[in-house]
């Protein structure tokens, strides 16, 4: 094994003239963003209203907009006690322009626009976005939104429609004429209780002379997480009527049946059990149904939890390994993204890279509609892909592999450039860091996305010569469309001479961009978290016989932990070791530096000498 | 070189699908039946040392004084619900100097969401008359995983032993969908 005695320095060394540089211009950067944030700001000043655009939802009304009137409406919102949608444009000329299109056909209705500082806006119609139903209003969406707001309690996120034909004003405006208008004004209701995210764990249907689900349909779509549904006294006789909902309400907790012919008229017993067995196949944790327990909840939920401690992102196996891999991940991501020659120098004659496509890899379709750009096209990877499951060849399967600087940096060159949001968004990433024994050296793995920003330097091969070669396959000129994608990535770290690091191994796998719930698991899960606050740790050894514990991102008091994300925890937890500064002063330097690590120990040991005593902790 | 020559990493994918399917085996199948729950549990990723590193979603088995980390990891594994794992992608170096091949895998895998457990204990209070459907699992949308192993070169070899010096097994994608919580 001949990786150490090469190496060409220090990589921490090498780079922090670099890091200087670069910190230098993101500040720049900043401070020049801030003025043209508060130029947009003053320039997007001129509040619109709009109504009638609920044929659809307000981002496909706003597209339109744009699209149709080529004016850009920003910054827009659905006020949930009118209905009505706002937003902002540029000039007061944008909005005089925008005024005249006021009329025009969205998805079945005419949109009207006005001034929200006008004297005829909307809001002031209505009586200053006031709570009461306009007199004769002929608005669908007000009406219902109305009607929404006095049915729904969010202090049991209840949301009531029991006997909505009894309502005296939804009947006088002719909502339940026919079964195709019933159908439209409860397609209409969870439209509008979707966007104005409604926080509803019940939902109360009784009374509404329902035979089958098609009227309410998308009640599952539109709340997901439902736990209680009553749907007593309506006219469900068939137990095929629940199928449409076979899975769709995964969190039904308790459903109520009662006064249906489906049951009241049921005495067979093995009829009724074959009831109750369709039902929990079709909500797989129901336990209620009726007033009977029909599960038992905690076998279930014990049963339907994976039995691992839930998922974190961030592994460390001791304090040493942790100081080393955020300082590689930070640096080595953002040369990825700046310039990739000057990783080289981590990359010696026995080093190995090779980057392989899971274009299969499961993802959410649409998973943010505002990232529209997170595509799956592979076409700048696929021809350099070594996924062993597919390359068959051996000449391909050997020569994917990239050995050495000069055939890795030819490798890297290929691919496209890339932003890593680490430092701005680091809920993208995780990383699990550990020994590799057999090297002395460290395992770092790190999961997250990344952006397509650019083509690649250089081109791939050509694909393999074995596909149909013709018109279709002229691929020459055709770029693939840049997007965002998911990564997992693993790098063998092993010690290079003063200090260095050497990669000796550096596996890439690229798939489709998914969303980090995976390892964000905590913050969204809505039954409280089980008591895993001491999340079991390597024990550190104890140093001269007093178990000493190194203090980790849980030590940070609570209020500070709020606003930091699980990296700037740990490069927190660092400065404050290494420093000795105290909080307050701790968190300046991180937030100054950028929560850039090195940047952190450059600026403290720059103005060390010039800080207060009570800087530091006693 | 020649065209029948093989790569020598041929092997290692019979291995990496051996070593899934490991985790996906049924306690109650037609084609398998075990005399205890121990032959069985004992089944699921044997190809892990006893010392094995094993780190699930960033969290490490800590082994403790009656149990290795492999035996810890199985007797977790065995409260997990049915899976099926699927290999996407693999990728994998021999790291010269240390007879160990890194491997870095791409899988997704689904779970038996019925609501039973492995070893067929449902949390049903109401039974089903007709056995048979009572039995198939109802499997649940795909999980995204990744998998990071360090495993003896002798793995091209013979591929039934303890090779696996350690398993790192992360989700990567999770259903909004899924009832199994993770």
């Amino acid at each position: 094994m001949s990786y150490r005695g090469r190496g060409r320095g220090g990589f921490h060394n090498q780079n922090n003239y670099r890091n200087n540089n670069n910190n230098n211009n993101q500040n720049n950067n900043n401070n020049y963003n801030q003025q043209n944030v508060d130029q947009f700001v003053n320039q997007n000043s001129i509040p619109v209203e709009i109504l009638g655009w609920n044929g659809a939802s307000s981002e496909e009304c706003i597209n339109f907009i744009s699209r149709k009137c080529k004016i850009v409406v920003s910054n827009f919102s659905v006020d949930p006690s009118t209905g009505i949608l706002k937003g902002y444009v540029k000039t007061q000329q944008q909005a005089n322009d925008l005024l005249n299109w006021s009329g025009v056909k969205f998805a079945g209705q005419s949109l009207r626009i006005t001034k929200a500082n006008s004297p005829d806006s909307f809001t002031n119609k209505m009586g200053g976005g006031g709570s009461q139903i306009p007199p004769n209003s002929n608005n669908t969406i007000e009406t219902i939104t109305n009607f929404l707001k006095t049915r729904y309690q969010p202090e049991i996120k209840l949301l009531n429609l029991a006997s909505v034909k009894s309502d005296h004003n939804l009947n006088s405006q002719g909502f339940f004429g026919s079964i195709s208008t019933t159908s439209k004004f409860f397609m209409a209701l969870m439209k509008i209780a979707k966007d104005l995210k409604l926080d509803v764990l019940s939902v109360d249907l009784s009374g509404n002379e329902l035979s089958d689900l098609a009227t309410i349909s998308p009640l599952a779509a539109t709340f997901p997480l439902l736990q209680n549904l009553s749907l007593q006294n309506n006219n469900f006789n068939r137990l095929k009527a629940f199928e449409t909902w076979r899975h769709k309400l995964n969190f039904l907790r308790e459903l109520l049946l009662g006064g249906n012919p489906l049951v009241a008229n049921q005495t067979n017993p093995i009829e009724i059990n074959n009831i109750k067995v369709e039902l929990m196949k079709s909500f797989p944790r129901l336990i209620v149904l009726d007033g009977e327990v029909i599960r038992n909840e905690e076998l279930l939920n014990n049963t339907l939890s994976f039995p691992f401690p839930a998922s974190v992102s961030m592994f460390f196996q001791d304090e040493e390994i942790r100081n080393m891999s955020t300082n590689f991940i930070s640096n080595y991501l953002k040369l990825w993204d700046a310039n990739r020659a000057d990783l080289m120098i981590l990359y010696q004659n026995e080093s190995q890279f090779s980057m392989q496509v899971d274009s299969s890899h499961p993802y959410l379709i649409d998973s943010n509609p505002s990232h529209y750009s997170s595509g799956t096209d592979f076409g700048n990877y696929l021809s350099n892909s070594r996924n062993l499951t597919r390359v068959s060849s051996v000449k391909a399967r050997l020569g994917r592999v990239a050995i050495g600087q000069e055939q890795i940096f030819k490798s890297f060159s290929q691919l496209p450039k890339t932003r890593h949001d680490l430092m701005t968004h680091p809920e993208l990433f995780s990383v699990e860091s550990y020994r590799f024994p057999q090297l002395n050296g460290i395992m770092i793995v790190i999961h997250g996305s990344f952006e397509e920003t650019a083509q690649p330097e250089a081109e791939a091969p050509q694909s393999v010569p074995n596909g149909p070669r013709g018109r279709f396959n002229n691929s020459k000129n055709k770029k693939a469309a840049l997007s965002k994608k998911s990564f997992d990535r693993t790098f063998v770290v092993i010690p290079g001479p003063n200090g260095s690091m050497i990669v000796a191994s550096d596996l890439l796998s690229v798939r489709p961009f998914a969303v980090t719930d995976a390892w964000n698991v905590a913050h969204k899960d809505a039954s409280p978290a089980p008591a895993n606050a001491a999340i079991p740790g390597p024990v550190p050894p104890a140093v001269g016989g007093v178990p000493q514990r190194v203090p980790t991102p849980a030590d940070l008091p609570a209020e500070v932990k709020v606003n930091l994300s699980p990296l700037q925890q740990e490069i927190l937890v660092k400065i404050l070791l290494e420093t000795k500064l105290n909080m307050q002063y701790s968190i300046m330097l991180c937030e100054q530096s950028n929560w850039d690590y090195q940047q952190c120990t450059i600026n403290f040991k720059n103005s060390a000498a010039t800080l207060p005593r009570e800087a530091f902790t006693a | 070189m020649s065209h029948l020559q093989q790569d020598p990493t041929q092997p290692i994918e019979p291995f990496l699908k051996k070593f899934l399917s490991s985790l996906d085996i049924q306690y109650n199948s037609p084609t398998t039946q075990f005399p205890n729950v121990e032959s069985y549990a004992t089944q699921f990723a044997k190809s892990l040392k006893p010392s094995s590193a094993v780190i699930v979603n960033g969290t490490p088995l800590i082994p403790t004084t009656n149990n290795d980390s492999k035996l810890e990891f199985q007797k977790k594994w065995l409260q997990a619900p049915n899976s099926f794992h699927q290999l996407n992608s693999y990728d994998c170096h021999l790291i010269p100097g240390t007879g160990t091949f890194i491997i870095n895998l791409s899988a997704k895998v689904k779970f038996d969401e019925s609501g039973k457990s492995k070893l067929g204990e449902s949390a049903d209070l109401i039974q089903d008359n007709n056995a048979a459907r009572n039995n198939r699992p109802l499997w649940g949308s795909w999980f995204g995983v990744n998998i990071i192993l360090v495993v003896d070169e002798v793995v091209i070899n013979h591929s039934e032993g303890e090779v696996i010096n350690s398993l790192d097994y992360r989700f990567t994608f999770k259903p909004e969908d899924s009832v199994v919580k993770i």
